[in-house]
């Protein structure tokens, strides 16, 4: 029986992970639009150049470099579509981050059989990242199924999986999509240490915490929440464990530092120039964290599943019997949060990436929640209502009243009526809550893997 | 809590083996990472900006692409280059003149051939564009430039036309002469 359990498990996962696929490798290379994002191009040029010439060489927007050399390098035609224009400024050594993710792409180019800046196209360097995206949405599965069970855990990955802004924001060539995998890492080995305190996950997690660094400086996020978690736990293990932890993987991370000055002074100015940088998110911060979310500088996305996703944070909070038991999950989105509003140099959309895996193993937890406790099944259903009102607005709203959206809102009327019919009776009738409750969910699924069809180059291209 | 007590947490034995192994780490990286810099090659730097990628095709068609966009971060430093290869065909492009790597006219639309992948050259009948090779003139305002390697004007408008085209020439010139 057990066995069979297991067997159902990994077979639904699987079947997530290839609807992920299928939704992610659909016009990887032309959504977004190639060059809306340079930084794409950036991270790959300096895994390239560091492979072929030993020092890291990209374009950037940042001051704090001596000899700026200004460029045209028409990778994808930018200069065709994306670029306004404008010349790049190359930089060499290029310090802006860390190595880690352009090593990456650049070494998958350079074996794709890239040798100049020209041949890096969004085509090749997007690729490992579709492959990054099935990794994150494993590992959520991973970390869902060990706080909350498996059904929370494919939850999660399902609504990782079919949510279109992480369909589209995970194809990118940003560090987020790179140190979320390795903080989820850092994470699951520090929970496996907290059932049994073994040293070598705690140097694991130590490790996987440090490598986020690696990927980008924000990436100290995942050494400072799970120092937090370790800290909370502090009277179940030997006191000092937290500071142990705190202590290898800060000079574990502090080794970027090190990458950093062997290029001389170059590395200090470049980085006080990034502290100095405009603080761009300005008062609107929260409405735009929430609501809509720009993928890149001019293209926004609209997914009804992040605000359901926030909206389930908060519902959580306020149950106070979970709140040990979601501290996993809490605290990351709260440490992150925190280092979001303080670096806060734009609202670009890659800088949500992080919270994604933890928002919605917030919302799969609230709906299995509301499944054992029907009393927040009114909940989970208004949550879940925002995500099909949003997907149905995007997919039907240029048709006006046409009969498909006719259809969906008599079903839509249906479902609000029979939940209201339920507490009409004395006694509630938990079936037909549930009901309800899978009801909702399945077309929030459904419309939002509709909503990732819709996305072609054609809609993209006029899409703002 | 102080640095020596952090230390202290540590279990005894295994300090100075914890720390040895990040003096390593730090020390690894710092030494890799300058050995490599010695690899550094200018040339192979500069073919790896300018060589076209291999995914990028060569166009016959100097008119084919447009240059989307102007440079705005450039200030004045910029020149505008208008192509006519026929009577319905042309194409305009501002360039940046920090990214023209040359001081000359014949530079700027080197730098437009190489940004668009069409073949230029210059010989004693001018200015060669395209395949099967067109001869063009190039004039700024009313003047024609029968020398591409005079100094570019900034913010000035190069205007190159297929030589075969005469009616469009005139056309242009006597625009000026109004």
């Amino acid at each position: 029986m057990v066995k069979l359990k297991y067997s159902l498990i990994f077979i639904l996962l699987g079947l997530i992970l290839v609807v992920a696929w299928s939704l992610r490798y659909r016009h990887y290379d032309v959504i977004p639009l190639p060059g809306e994002s340079q930084d794409e191009y950036s991270n790959s040029w300096v895994g390239l150049s560091l492979i072929r010439l030993g020092v890291p060489v990209s374009h950037t927007g940042l001051a704090g470099y001596q000899d700026t050399d200004y460029r045209y390098i028409n990778v994808d035609h930018i200069y065709q579509s994306t670029a306004r224009g404008l010349s790049l400024s190359i930089n060499r050594p290029w310090l802006d981050h860390p190595p880690l993710l352009g090593l990456i792409t650049g070494s998958w180019s350079y074996l794709r059989g890239a040798r100049v800046f020209s041949d890096t196209t969004a085509h090749l360097v997007r690729q490992p990242l579709l492959i990054f995206s099935l990794i994150t949405i494993s590992l959520t599965f991973w970390l869902g199924a060990m706080l909350f069970g498996a059904t929370t855990g494919l939850l999660a990955a399902l609504l990782l999986a079919v949510s279109p802004i992480v369909t589209v924001s995970s194809r990118m060539v940003q560090a987020e999509n790179g140190f979320i995998i390795s903080w989820l890492l850092g994470l699951i080995f520090i929970l496996y240490y907290l059932r049994s305190p073994r040293p070598w996950l705690l140097y694991l997690a130590a490790m996987a915490a440090a490598i986020s660094v690696w990927f980008k400086l924000p990436g100290i996020v995942a050494v400072i929440s799970i120092t937090i978690i370790l800290y909370q736990s502090r009277h179940r293990l030997a006191w000092f464990t937290w500071l142990h932890f705190l202590l290898i993987s800060t000079l574990g991370a502090a080794s970027v530092i090190f990458y950093g000055l062997s290029f001389g002074s170059t590395f200090t100015s470049v980085q006080l120039a990034n502290a100095s940088r405009t603080y761009g998110l300005g008062f609107d911060i929260l409405y735009k964290l929430f609501t809509a979310t720009k993928i890149t500088s001019d293209k926004f996305l609209t997914d009804g599943l992040v605000p359901a996703a926030w909206l389930a944070v908060f519902a959580l909070i306020h149950r106070l019997p979970l709140q040990r038991q979601l501290q996993p999950i809490l605290i990351p989105i709260f440490s992150y949060l925190c280092l979001y509003l303080y670096l806060g140099s734009g609202d670009y959309g890659w800088y949500h990436i992080p919270f994604f895996p933890f928002l919605f193993l917030a919302l799969a937890r609230y709906l299995t929640y509301s499944w054992s406790h029907v009393r927040s099944v009114f909940t989970s259903f208004l949550m879940l209502l925002l995500p099909v009102g949003i997907s149905l607005g995007k997919i039907y709203g240029s048709v006006s009243q046409s009969g498909l959206l006719s259809l969906w809102k008599v079903l839509i009327i249906l479902l609000s009526a029979a939940f209201i019919l339920c507490f009409c009776f004395q006694k509630r009738p938990v079936w037909l809550l549930r009901g309800i409750l899978v009801a909702i969910f399945s077309l929030a699924a459904y419309l939002s893997l509709k909503y990732n069809l819709m996305l072609t180059p054609d809609y993209w291209y006029h899409a703002t | 809590m102080s640095f020596r007590a952090q230390v202290a947490c540590l279990p005894a034995g295994r300090r100075d083996l914890f720390f040895l192994i990040f003096i390593l780490l730090y020390a690894g990286i710092f030494l890799f990472s300058r050995l490599n810099q010695q690899r550094f090659d200018a040339d192979l730097l500069e073919t790896m900006i300018t060589q076209q990628g291999k995914y990028q095709g060569v166009s016959a068609d100097p008119c084919l692409h447009t240059i989307a966009g102007d440079p705005n971060s450039a200030g004045n430093q910029y020149a505008k280059l208008r192509l006519v290869c026929s009577a319905t065909r042309d194409t305009v492009a501002s360039l940046d003149l920090r990214a023209v790597k040359g001081a000359a006219w014949v530079d700027l639309i080197a730098e437009l051939a190489h940004l668009n992948n069409f073949y230029q050259s210059t010989d004693k009948s001018g200015l060669i564009l395209g395949s099967p090779p067109q001869i063009y003139r190039c004039f700024v305002e009313e003047t024609e430039i029968t020398d591409l390697h005079l100094p570019i004007v900034p913010r000035a408008i190069l205007n190159c036309f297929n030589a075969d085209l005469t009616s469009e020439i005139n056309a242009y010139l006597s625009s000026w002469s109004n």
